[in-house]
């Protein structure tokens, strides 16, 4: 408790003091990304359109302000990460029914493409497409490449962490992994086998899917059709892959995550989570391990261990603290940051150390003038950050709340 | 009519044809064979020439493949029109079935490149090294891809064995230049971490091949 109430000080003190000032100014901005591609409707008056755009840019605007004041970063992150697969689900759902009245994808569906594309299976379609020039998915092959060029942009900058910010699927076994205090078992050492099974995975994925001019990981593994659509089920095959979805589902998004407090299907199984681990080679942003501040370090080695602990997708171990580093497939979660008792984590930026008494940041921070506090504050990667992730996620939140309304209106009616 | 201009269709013409069929669906041919060709050149232990090794590794796999293919054409020019009516999926699922069988064998004896097969069972002892893979080639080559039964149906009506096989070997020629590319993976042979990679993706290959044959075999004896 003492230590906890340490490092809320430490924050408090060194980072959050005009969190409400900075969250209005933010706020305003997510109004901004909420409204603008939605002027025409506002100009006809729909008051859908208008409950849409205000829901989510007064929700993250506050949960940015919790995250700033309190420093529980991840808390907050989940609850949004939670809300936002929430209103995923429901938005497709709801839009499935009222366009076929049920939820399976149909032969028919596929045939035309009309089946959108999913930024899950990219990785395992890429090499036929750019090889064979052919799409092994039902979808359009435009849509999927202005999709693909989107997810490259997107993880160049930010990395693996749209997985814990912007992916839609993400936060149904974030929202399981979250519900215990504790798991039933601490998983302070993986086997090196549970390190590789992502990368094999990908690896037979890519393949099979290549070979087969089949995308395999939605037709026989994706648990994610449990809750958007299903296959039609017309044959002995549909009955064995929708028995798949249903066990993946039920195993890697529920039980796992709940018992372990581990997102096992965004560690393990997810193809662009893997695919995506490569680029946090090349992004800017990292995740700092303070060795002089980490128990681990302090002669104290496994009386500490909570960032191993609290971390979701097993991106931390004993070596990566004495490296003071993350593993590659960290996903700027920020749980360790949070429940790092002495406050030895930090998010920053390559090659920038914003804690050096000789960087201009530094002299910011510490300036007299209010305004370069202000400005110091405003380009922190611990604020922006959540930031840009959460602007990006109140556009594509507010697009699915609007379909949820307007399907509510069509049953209504 | 068609049947005759086929039958009297000069060698050259033949050739040409065989080898075009080929070079045009090569690349689907890489795709059905790389799921089990990748793990092996990558699922080495062997750290020297490793290059030289993965050439010799191609070389018997392409050996397989290209006995795994005269004697379809042979099979073809024996039973001509005959062989379209032979069930290709259940042929196709025992093909699939066996190379799964090989490849979890393949797994469980990871000395099998390395040369050294002490502490292995005697079964493979005597089915290991290149003999194994000449096997991974000539059921891969058997298992009928959607190449591969053009050119079936193509050979079957030339109406001559001879020409048959001829026409599976023009097609073999060309398939087969689309496979050195591969070789580039087994510079990932020299890394633990790939060769790791290798070895579990294979079992994840094995054990697919092996439910998705065992599943199309059960439907295919329901539906009959």
């Amino acid at each position: 408790m003492k230590a906890y109430n340490l490092r809320l000080n430490h924050i408090r003190a060194n980072l959050y003091k005009k969190e409400t000032l900075i969250a209005v100014f933010f706020g305003i901005v997510f109004f901004i990304v909420s409204f603008l591609p939605r002027l025409g409707d506002l100009k006809d008056g729909k008051l859908s359109t208008l409950l849409a755009c205000i829901t989510f840019p007064i929700l993250n605007s506050y949960l940015l302000y919790k995250m700033m004041s309190t420093g529980k970063i991840n808390t907050y992150r989940r609850i949004f990460f939670s809300i936002y697969a929430l209103v995923f689900v429901l938005s497709f759902l709801s839009s499935a029914f009222i366009e076929r009245g049920h939820m399976y994808a149909t032969d028919r569906s596929a045939l035309f493409s009309n089946i959108p594309i999913c930024h899950i299976v990219m990785p395992v379609i890429a090499p036929s497409m750019f090889l064979n020039g052919t799409i092994s998915f039902p979808g359009e092959i435009g849509f999927t490449l202005e999709l693909m060029f989107l997810m490259i942009v997107i993880a160049t900058v930010f990395g693996k962490s749209f997985c814990s910010w912007g992916c839609f699927f993400g936060g149904q076994d974030d929202f399981f992994a979250g519900l215990r205090k504790k798991p039933i078992k601490k998983l302070l050492n993986v086997n090196n086998l549970v390190r590789i099974f992502p990368y094999a995975f990908l690896f037979f994925l890519v393949i099979h899917s290549f070979a087969t001019m089949v995308a395999t990981f939605c037709f026989y593994f994706c648990p994610f059709k449990a809750t958007t659509e299903m296959p039609e089920i017309n044959s002995i095959y549909r009955v064995i892959s929708t028995l798949i979805f249903m066990i993946v589902f039920v195993v890697f998004i529920i039980v796992i995550p709940y018992l372990y407090k581990k997102r096992s299907f965004c560690s393990l199984i997810c193809p662009l989570g893997t695919t995506l681990n490569f680029f946090n080679k090349i992004t800017l942003l990292k995740i700092d391990i303070n060795k002089s501040k980490c128990i681990n370090h302090l002669e104290l080695k496994g009386h500490c261990t909570l960032c191993i602990q609290s971390c979701p997708i097993l991106a931390v171990d004993l070596d990566s603290i004495q490296n003071g580093k993350m593993l590659s497939n960290c996903n700027f979660c920020t749980s360790c940051i949070e429940d790092c008792p002495t406050g030895a984590i930090s998010l920053g930026i390559k090659g920038v150390n914003f804690n050096n008494s000789n960087s201009p940041f530094y002299d910011w921070k510490t300036s007299a003038s209010k305004i370069k506090k202000y400005a110091a504050d405003l380009i922190d990667p611990g604020i922006v950050f959540p930031f840009i992730l959460l602007a990006f996620s109140t556009t594509l939140s507010t697009n699915n709340l609007l379909s949820i309304i307007d399907a509510f209106s069509k049953l209504l009616k | 009519m068609v049947a005759i201009k086929i039958n009297t269709r000069r060698m050259n013409v033949l050739l040409i044809e065989g080898f075009l069929l080929g070079l045009a669906t090569g690349p689907v041919c890489i795709g059905y064979c790389s799921p089990v060709l990748i793990p092996l050149l990558t699922g080495r232990s062997d750290k020297q020439k490793y290059f030289a090794k993965s050439v010799g590794i191609l070389l018997q796999f392409l050996g397989g493949r290209l006995v795994g293919y005269l004697l379809i054409g042979l099979a073809c020019g024996v039973l001509g029109e005959k062989i379209v009516k032979i069930s290709h999926s259940t042929f196709s699922s025992i093909a699939l079935l066996l190379c799964g069988i090989l490849l979890i064998f393949n797994f469980f004896n990871k000395q099998l490149l390395d040369g050294s097969k002490s502490g292995c069972h005697p079964l493979v002892k005597h089915f290991s090294g290149w003999t194994q893979i000449v096997a991974f080639g000539f059921l891969t080559g058997i298992n009928l891809c959607p190449p591969f039964l053009a050119a079936m149906t193509s050979a079957a009506l030339l109406g001559s064995v001879g020409k048959s096989v001829l026409y599976f070997l023009a097609f073999f020629l060309a398939t087969a230049l689309f496979f050195p590319p591969i070789i580039l993976f087994s510079k990932f042979a020299q890394k633990k971490t790939f060769q790791q990679i290798a070895h579990l993706s294979m079992i994840m290959t094995g054990s697919w091949f092996i439910l998705k044959s065992s599943f199309q075999l059960i439907i295919l004896a329901y539906t009959k």
